[in-house]
């Protein structure tokens, strides 16, 4: 259980995490999302004691993660796929991880096996592709065969044959029934995975819903109308409770559906030109949710 | 704290760096050692101030370059691979990790440094021949004692300013002028010489010698507690930058 309070992180005027607070339940698979520079990895940094938080708590377990006695046995981490020394094997590199929290030498074999690296374990990381350290960050994170993983943008830079190697592997962590929260700036890629969904904005938590009750809410209402009066529409559309942005000439209207918005412009004599409903991508709704707010921060 | 000092000690012997600096060390102690006893040994051994350890260990000064190559890879190295994340994360006291990160980097060139002076005393002055010294010569035991000290504090030293510093080039550009040029010429400009021997090396060097000189203000023994002192002041600034600043 990841219990995160009030976080905040300011470095001098830029706020990058905005009080935060959200939970993320024991046995869940968790999709922690926003753009690039939303705030995410800082979050995942302060949940690991690395970054020191302004204000508020990051407790896992109950606890901070700078007071667990061998955090590994409890958390595992992919911070970013560059933290092993490209000197180093890849055996060597997990081998130091494991006397470090006193984790039996056999764990190192165990987890190379695990994620496919055992030809490769006497390989020097320089010499490894992005998939193999990926790869190599998370045997490091199942190392103490911890309940809790947390991973920072696991598919990130992948390839194809790398994508689908990882989403396979987090529907198994969730079977093993660990609790998982996994940041990515792409919606679509794990959201196949999720159970539920937090979403951050510059710094703030935009959406914290299961991933059906997501998915009901913004993909299934959406109505496109273009009108002579784009700005009188909106401002009755705003009135009457609907969230509205523009879309070259249209307005994407959501909250109300397309029989609502007829009836709001008839009652007021607004002529419209087209009018409809669409359905759309997870991947929409996640842009349009996190531009929402960048406008709103602007 | 012995699963820690485990891991240092895994992380610091299976990069071949380690073992490359180490090895540098010993061939700049020991080679230049020699090389400078076999050109001007026997001239430098009738002059009146002739100073046997300071003469055998005149290598010291370029081993420290390997000393301070090794003391920044083992800690802004970690910056620059980002592996300081990863260590932190599996050992997040960070006071453990920097005690622990200290004394295996100290041990490597305790070791190191014993052996090489040790060698280095036996190959001087068997090639110096009728004028050499032994370690029963009054002093010389003390100093080859202190030229495997002498290099392990100024390790601790280094290794503290690297943590501090977090940039491997920025910490080479200013510890490799500062120990290999500047704090040596110091020595020299009248002025400054009274307060340039408590410089770290200054007095690290003062141990070495068998006879005290004109600017000594303090002792052998003396010399080695200032070293200590810096580099005892050194790894608590090290310590507290680690606990305040983000990682």
């Amino acid at each position: 259980m990841i219990e995160v309070r009030g976080l905040t992180k300011r470095y001098g005027e830029v706020v990058a995490v905005d009080d935060l607070t959200f939970d993320v339940p024991e046995g869940t698979v968790t999709a922690f999302l926003g753009r690039n520079g939303a705030g995410k990895s800082t979050t995942l940094r302060m949940l690991l004691g690395l970054d020191r938080p302004t204000a508020g708590t990051a407790r896992i377990g109950g606890r901070a993660y700078a007071d667990l006695e061998r955090p590994l046995r409890s958390v595992g981490a992919l911070l970013d796929s560059s933290a092993a020394h490209p000197a180093r094997t890849a055996r060597d590199h997990l081998r130091w991880l494991a006397a470090s929290n006193a984790l039996p030498a056999h764990r190192v074999r165990e987890v190379l096996d695990l994620v496919g690296l055992r030809s490769a374990a006497g390989r020097r990381v320089r010499g490894f592709s992005l998939g193999m350290r990926q790869r190599l960050g998370i045997a490091a994170a199942l190392l103490g065969d911890p309940p809790v993983l947390l991973l920072d943008e696991p598919v990130n830079g992948l390839d194809a044959e790398g994508i689908r190697w990882s989403r396979a592997f987090l529907r198994g962590l969730a079977a093993d029934g660990r609790t998982v929260l996994v940041s990515s700036h792409l919606m679509g890629e794990v959201a196949q995975t999720a159970d539920h969904l937090l979403v951050v904005g510059s710094g703030r938590l935009l959406a914290d819903t299961p991933l059906p009750a997501f998915l009901a809410e913004h993909t299934a209402r959406r109505v496109r109308v273009r009108t002579a009066q784009p700005d009188r529409l909106r401002g009755l559309l705003l009135a009457a409770g609907a969230t509205v942005t523009r879309d070259d000439g249209a307005l994407r209207v959501f909250g109300v559906d397309a029989a609502h918005v007829g009836a709001v412009a008839a009652r007021h004599g607004v002529p419209l030109l087209e009018l409809g409903s669409d359905g759309r991508s997870l991947e929409d709704a996640f842009l349009e949710l996190t531009a929402a707010t960048r406008e709103a921060a602007a | 704290m012995t699963a820690v000092l485990r891991a240092e000690w895994i992380k610091a012997t299976t990069l071949r760096s380690t073992w490359l600096t180490l090895l540098g060390y010993v061939v700049a102690v020991a080679g230049i050692g020699v090389g400078v006893v076999a050109s001007v040994g026997d001239v430098e051994a009738a002059q009146p101030d002739y100073d046997p350890g300071t003469i055998a260990f005149y290598g010291l000064n370029f081993g420290h370059v390997a000393v301070i190559v090794l003391a920044v890879l083992l800690t802004a190295g970690e910056y620059a691979r980002k592996t300081v994340h990863t260590s932190l994360v599996a050992v997040p006291r960070r006071g453990a990790f920097l005690a622990a990160k200290l004394t295996v980097g100290a041990v490597l060139v305790l070791v190191t440094a014993a052996a090489t002076a040790l060698a280095t005393l036996l190959l001087t002055q068997a090639v110096l021949g009728a004028p050499g010294v032994s370690l029963a010569t009054p002093g010389m035991l003390r100093a080859t004692v202190a030229a495997a000290l002498y290099p392990t504090l100024l390790a601790v030293v280094c290794m503290a300013v690297g943590m501090l510093v977090r940039d491997q080039a920025g910490a080479l550009a200013l510890l490799v002028p500062f120990f290999f040029l500047l704090s040596p010429l110091l020595e020299l400009v009248p002025v400054l010489q009274r307060a340039a021997v408590f410089l770290p090396d200054r007095a690290g060097a003062v141990a070495v010698r068998l006879h005290s000189r004109p600017i000594d203000v303090f002792g052998p023994v003396a010399g080695l507690g200032i070293l200590a002192l810096w580099a005892a002041a050194a790894a608590l600034l090290a310590w507290w930058a680690l606990r305040r600043r983000d990682a």
